[in-house]
């Protein structure tokens, strides 16, 4: 953790808030959320459905814009997306009418990288992701854990300095979602970028992240940043799962994001 | 009952669709037969006859050619016009949701109620004909572009915007081939409704092609032309649909699944 302080602060939330309508009812998905995420971090945001942790992703991404307070990136306000802050979606976001690579080379393509070195680029991620031989193939030939392969590959191929993951492995099954998260941990690792994971599962967070953000349910509030002891190479399923430190955070996360919520919904006349 | 479905199953569908089509002649000849009214229902046999006789003429070969002619630029002008205008609206939803119950309170009429209207303005003229193919067509091929554009999954174009793409790109490259499987059944539409308003156009303007031939057997009773006739519009239909359509239709509709 004092290594971690000692990066420079990439992504800044001050005093946001969100709200939107739905059902002539106003909701305040996120309130009061301030947040530093540094360089080279690999955060995990967990919380319960409609925490408004896909809108911090968003407001992040620069696909929304927060109702008032601040996003920065590397201290200045985020207005709009931008190649600089690649983001991965919970949904299929994979073009069906493109091959894999045509996908993955998507966004080299749009920075105008030249052919030979986009085809490089690309052959090295199928390379990285283990999709070898389907190279040609249409998204709608491939399984759900290859697609959403696909979809990290795209996001990871112009090397943003900040990827965004919402509930990425959200639709592929547990099994290939364990394979999945392993991969990314690698592929984290390697290319050390900084990374903002967002999920509703509490293991899939403390398996991931360096630290935990841990949010309460509607309206989305930051409760407690959790760290997550460096485990090293020692980072995989089996390893985590029998570490007494790691199952303490499991249950210390858990009581977070369950009592809040527990709470906030007897809160919500008075809000 | 469950062994004839699976004796169903083991034919080819092509195979079911042409004994269809036989029993059709089959049913029409035993009528024909027994009727014995040739000014009425002439026999199969008869028909073939005339047809040979209106391909011998070459007035069957010209009106194929003036008919088809018709249905292809007309189309091919109608399409070039409305997809780009379509793409255009179907931007912004306003415009689609203030423009679709206008076009669709129009579209009330059918072509065919228009056509004096067209006579009057073209004349007896192919104008005219052309003039019922627009009306007839453009309305099916907005329709369907417009739907095609709204059912793109939004996420496509937000999942594009953070690999720094401008809303050019996004267009070229969601819009444009993610509009593809609504553009395909657009075209599709708008040449079978477009071939129907040719045919009627034809018939009632008499100006030439498939239409006339009808109009002018008709006033000299031959009926045996007339099923002729019929038959040549129904299958250069099919042609067109099976030979060029449905292979499309394939094409798009296996790469554009929606997963």
């Amino acid at each position: 953790m004092i290594q971690l302080n000692e990066r420079k602060p990439i992504l800044q939330a001050i005093n946001l808030r969100h709200e939107y309508e739905a059902r002539g009812e106003k909701i305040v998905a996120l309130q009061d959320v301030n947040l530093t995420i540094n360089a080279g971090d690999f955060v995990t945001v967990v919380g319960p459905s409609g925490c408004g942790k896909s809108t911090l992703a968003k407001i992040f991404a620069g696909l929304g814009t927060p109702t008032s307070g601040e996003a920065l990136y590397a201290g200045k306000p985020i207005n709009g997306p931008s190649a600089e802050r690649g983001m991965v979606f919970q949904e299929l976001a994979v073009l069906p009418w493109r091959t894999v690579v045509g996908n993955i080379g998507h966004g080299l393509e749009i920075a105008g990288v030249p052919k030979a070195e986009r085809e490089q680029r690309v052959a090295e991620l199928v390379q990285l992701i283990g999709l070898q031989g389907f190279e040609k193939k249409y998204p709608s030939e491939l399984s759900g854990g290859m697609r959403q392969r696909v979809a990290v590959a795209r996001t990871w191929a112009t090397r943003p300095p900040v990827i965004l993951m919402d509930e990425p492995f959200g639709a592929v099954d547990a099994i290939t979602r364990l394979t999945l998260q392993e991969e990314l941990i690698r592929l984290a690792r390697a290319t050390k970028q900084t990374v903002v994971f967002i999920t509703h599962s509490v293991e899939e967070a403390v398996f991931l992240g360096d630290y935990i953000v841990a949010m309460s349910s509607r309206p989305g509030r930051v409760l407690e940043i959790v760290p997550v002891p460096d485990m090293g190479i020692n980072r995989t399923w089996e390893k985590m799962i029998r570490d007494p430190r790691i199952e303490a955070i499991v249950s210390r996360v858990f009581e977070l994001v369950r009592g809040r919520a527990v709470d906030s919904s007897s809160e919500r006349q008075h809000a | 009952m469950h062994s004839s479905s699976s004796i169903m199953h083991s034919v080819p569908a092509w195979v079911v669709q042409a004994s269809t089509i036989v029993l059709l002649f089959v049913v029409w000849a035993v009528i024909a037969y027994f009727t014995k009214e040739p000014a009425i229902l002439p026999t199969p046999a008869a028909t073939f006859r005339a047809m040979a006789n209106l391909i011998a003429r070459g007035t069957l070969t010209a009106a194929v050619q003036e008919s088809l002619r018709t249905l292809v630029i007309g189309c091919a002008i109608c399409i070039v016009c409305v997809v780009p205008f379509a793409l255009l609206i179907a931007q912004s939803r306003q415009i689609a949701s203030v423009l679709q119950p206008m076009v669709r309170f129009i579209s009330c009429v059918p072509a065919i109620a228009l056509i004096p209207l067209f006579i009057v303005w073209f004349g007896f003229s192919t104008n005219a004909v052309y003039a019922t193919l627009f009306y007839t067509s453009t309305i099916p091929l907005l329709f369907s572009v417009i739907t095609g554009v709204q059912k793109i999954p939004r996420v496509y174009a937000d999942g594009l915007r953070p690999l720094g793409a401008g809303q050019l790109r996004i267009v070229r490259d969601v819009y444009l081939p993610g509009a593809m499987p609504g553009i395909e059944v657009g075209i599709r539409l708008a040449l079978s409704y477009g071939w129907r308003a040719v045919i009627a156009g034809e018939l009632i303007i008499g100006s030439s092609g498939l239409g006339r031939v009808l109009a002018q057997a008709r006033a000299s009773n031959q009926v045996d032309q007339i099923i002729a006739v019929m038959i040549v519009i129904a299958v250069l239909f099919l042609i067109i649909d099976r030979l060029i359509l449905f292979p499309w239709n394939q094409l798009v509709s296996s790469r554009w699944s929606s997963f």
